[in-house]
């Protein structure tokens, strides 16, 4: 069997030209790559992953905790509510020091007027009436306190109450701005242009800009120019403006950024 | 080997266009070049001198009262706004105009007039067009056409200075004035 | 041979790895105002006068009435205000930078008996460029125009359209009792008298080719047009036909003119040579044709015809003397003046008892009212860059000479108090 193989070579190389196996390595090579771009295992990394649909807030800028102290903002609403008693439980030593201040003035002469027993018992009463004092207003205090939660409840069906604010995903828990809606907000304040500079507003220009984790641009293009200088002038001044977020990513990476007037042409 | 070639070639294009594309570009321009030089010009704008006038009179055609004598038994005509056409009031008065002007014999001027309300030579047009149909109202009446002559001072020169209904009513108007 | 199959392969691994970027649309700029710090012009040896106050003041007018800037507070300025810096080289753009301002101009001034020369410089602070820089050599006195001309360079080197600054406007005033002709720059500023008529003198238009003026006056008791040379001050009556000799206007090569002839009978749209002799006419109608206006192109004019019953805007075709109907709305359109660029046509209409100043595309879309404050605008004119409209405003009381953005913003008033001040007319560039 191997001499026959041998012996079949030997043949070959006799026959063919000496450069030949060399190409025939090199074809197969490059045939093998066919099936490995078919195959699928690049496949996967060829669907372009779901761009990321970011919603602009274009009234409000960036905040931390953009709904943080918000009657809507949810998980401060639910503390509130377990929480209500404890404010009023602390507020109690502080009114009644004020209410016994101020009342019993009032309050003590109508028994010195009227009858006339001893200190003690004038005491007590005058204590006692304080205490009621303080009870009631205690109570006042209170009824009042629920009647703000009723009604902040209340309003919370209001719809101007229940619009939106600040981020939609903020919580007032601490991380209300995502960090692409930072860069985005970033760069966009870097971005000065006026509408008296361009004959017309359909113009579009993107820039593909890398930032380290650090916030630090890296390399940037623009990947397409509007044709209008003072248009694309404006853009790359911006990024230029963007050099450090002042902010770190999770993760370095690389953003297209498309510049565009969308919004003014919409007016 | 050649392969080992094309693969440099290739990763050192990339980082070249990386490295371009991430320098902001600078260029060097010689800006004594750009700087241009502007020669002020010393024309001198042939103003008039300029005096304080009293303000006697100055809304009024003063001008043209010195020059012509108003007819003072010739009946002024009042119109309607945005109109030309002769109302019933407006065409007793001019028969009375008519007989005045067989009998004398003078040459006149009928001057048309509006109100301030509208376009400065909108108001030139109206105006002369009331004049233009007093005129043919009066030759109408058997006026010869050679003593008629007419002239619009649009909103120019109102009868009276305000800004009410009254006010607008008698500056639209058709005017008669002697001529020498 | 295994490791070139490798490489390949990891290569051609790489080359197809998509980026993983995030795209970001940003579809407005944070702010639609350019920070600029204007410094103080400085002088460039010698003592210091108020020639830097009378530029410093014209360019922060006019850089205001541009609309596009964001002047930075100078009390922030740092140590490079105080240097001259007529080179990018010489100019500290940290400092700049630091205070947020995307452009910085700079100046200096020299006097030299009467001579004044005034260098001025814009720069490009994130680049670091000059983006125009001019040298103006004049007499003392010229401080104001040196300004108006800088500030009309600033527009052009972030525009690409010079700026209106350094132009005229003309205008009607009863100041001397009469109804003259005036001349005053474009921020309402050194009013000159041209005309002694003590007549009536009406509507006046700018020749776009020489320092010339054309109105109507009633010198000569007939409302006859006249053309008034700007310097020499020579005058001549060059169209004296019975009736109206109005609205005349200049075709924007300053060839031709369009007027209003009545010839004692009816008001009709002419075209004239500027010999005064009639070349064309554009209107026959037995309806009030007035107030005509040319196209940029010079092949249409649009004028007010009342031919449907009330005022309205037409446009007729000077080569098929075709009518088109322009406005619908509204009971009273008038005085159309369509705008250099091509792309509006002003006019007024009355509106709640008043007339306001409205635009409308030469295809009849995009109508919109600019003026909302009370009092009666008239006289809409367009700046020779399209930019503004220059108008007078009828408070009752007195009427003043206004100028605004056209899309109304801005508005300011030009005309000194305590005059009738109508009529404006703005001028094609000066120099």
């Amino acid at each position: 069997m191997s001499e026959y193989y041998r012996h079949r070579r030997h043949q070959l190389h006799q026959l063919l030209e000496p450069g030949l196996r060399r190409m025939l390595l090199f074809s197969f090579v490059l045939h093998l790559i066919v099936p490995i771009i078919l195959s699928g295992v690049l496949n996967a990394t060829h669907k372009t992953p779901k761009v990321p649909v970011y919603r602009v807030n274009l009234v409000n800028k960036p905040v931390k905790d953009p709904r943080a102290g918000r009657p809507d903002a949810v998980p401060t609403k639910k503390k509130k509510k377990k929480v209500t008693p404890k404010p009023v439980a602390k507020m109690i030593p502080v009114k009644p020091t004020k209410t016994v201040k101020t009342k019993p003035v009032v309050k003590k002469s109508p028994p010195v007027k009227t009858v006339k027993p001893d200190k003690t018992a004038q005491k007590s009463l005058a204590k006692r009436l304080a205490e009621m004092q303080a009870e009631a207003e205690r109570k006042a205090k209170l009824d009042k306190l629920k009647a703000a939660l009723a009604a902040q409840q209340a309003d919370l069906g209001r719809p101007d109450v229940q619009a939106p604010v600040g981020e939609p995903d903020g919580t007032g828990k601490g991380i209300g701005v995502s960090d692409v809606r930072y860069v985005e907000n970033f760069i966009k304040e870097q971005w000065r242009l006026s509408e008296y500079q361009l004959p017309r507003l359909d113009l579009e220009a993107e820039v593909k800009v890398y930032y380290s984790k650090e916030g630090k641009q890296g390399h940037w293009a623009m990947v397409k120019k509007s044709g209008n200088p003072f248009f694309d002038n404006s853009v790359k001044t911006a990024i230029i403006k963007s050099r450090e977020l002042g902010y770190e990513l999770p993760d370095a990476g690389e953003f297209e950024i498309i510049f565009n007037l969308k919004d003014l042409q919409q007016r | 080997m050649q392969l080992k070639a094309v693969f440099k070639m290739t990763v050192l294009l990339a980082l070249a266009t990386l490295l371009t594309v991430g320098c902001a570009k600078k260029p060097k321009t010689d800006e004594s070049s750009q700087v241009a030089q502007t020669e002020m010009q010393q024309q001198q704008v042939a103003e008039v001198s300029e005096q304080p006038v009293t303000e006697t009179g100055s809304s009024s055609s003063s001008a043209q009262d010195s020059m012509n004598k108003v007819v003072s038994s010739l009946m002024r005509v009042g119109f309607e706004y945005d109109q030309y056409v002769l109302t019933a009031e407006a065409r007793e008065a001019l028969k009375n105009n008519a007989i005045y002007l067989k009998a004398k014999g003078v040459r006149v001027q009928i001057e048309g007039h509006c109100d301030e309300r509208g376009s400065d030579e909108y108001n030139l047009a109206l105006g002369e067009n009331r004049a233009l149909t007093v005129k043919s109202y009066l030759v109408s009446l058997g006026v010869p056409a050679d003593r008629l002559s007419i002239i619009s001072y649009g909103e120019e020169i109102p009868l009276v200075m305000a800004n009410t209904e009254e006010a607008w009513a008698q500056n639209r108007r058709a005017e008669f004035k002697e001529l020498n | 041979m295994k490791k070139i199959l490798g490489i390949l392969l990891l290569v051609s691994l790489f080359s197809s790895l998509p980026a993983l970027a995030v795209r970001i649309e940003i579809s407005a700029p944070g702010e639609q105002t350019i920070p600029l710090a204007l410094t103080r012009f400085l002088p460039m040896g010698g003592s210091a006068t108020d020639s830097a106050t009378k530029v410093d003041e014209v360019l922060i007018a006019d850089l205001d009435l541009s609309g596009l800037f964001e002047l930075a507070d100078r009390a922030a300025f740092l140590s490079d205000a105080e240097e001259l810096g007529l080179h990018s080289t010489k100019v500290d753009f940290g400092q700049w930078r630091l205070l947020g301002v995307d452009a910085v101009v700079k100046g200096g001034y020299h006097i030299d008996g009467e001579k004044l020369v005034v260098e001025a410089r814009l720069y490009d602070v994130v680049s670091q460029r000059l983006l125009t820089g001019r040298r103006y050599v004049g007499k003392v006195g010229d401080e104001r125009r040196i300004a108006h001309s800088f500030a009309d360079q600033i527009m052009l080197a972030l525009t690409g359209k010079m700026g209106p600054f350094n132009t005229r406007l003309a205008y009607i005033s009863t100041r001397s009792g009469h109804k003259e002709l005036y001349l005053m720059e474009v921020d309402g500023q050194n009013p000159l008298r041209l005309t002694d008529h003590r007549s009536i003198v009406l509507d006046p238009d700018f020749s776009p080719v020489r320092k010339e003026i054309i109105y109507t006056s009633y010198k000569k008791s007939n409302p006859d047009l006249y053309r008034k040379e700007i310097y020499t001050g020579s005058e001549a009556r060059f169209s004296q036909r019975p009736g109206l000799n109005t609205g005349g206007r200049y075709r924007s090569d300053g060839g031709e003119l369009v007027v209003t002839l009545s010839k004692g009978n009816n008001s009709d749209i002419y075209l004239l040579g500027t010999d005064g002799t009639i070349h064309k006419r554009l209107t026959t109608h037995w309806g009030i044709d007035v107030s005509p206006s040319w196209s940029p192109d010079g092949d249409k004019i649009a004028f007010v015809s009342d031919r449907r019953g009330n005022p309205q805007i037409f446009v007729v075709d000077i080569n098929s003397l075709k009518v088109e109907r322009l406005t619908f709305e509204g009971k009273y359109n008038a005085t159309p003046d369509w705008s250099p660029t091509g792309e509006w046509i002003a006019f007024t209409r009355r509106t709640e008892g008043q007339f306001d100043i409205f635009l409308i595309r030469p295809d009849g879309s995009g109508e919109h009212r600019l003026t909302f404050a009370p009092g009666t605008k008239e006289h809409p004119r367009f700046s020779p860059d399209g930019r503004f409209l220059v108008y007078s405003l009828d408070l009752k009381r007195e009427k003043s000479i206004h100028v605004m953005r056209i899309d109304g913003t801005g508005d300011r008033r030009l005309s000194a108090p305590g005059g009738n001040d109508t009529h404006p007319a703005w001028s094609g560039y000066w120099q």
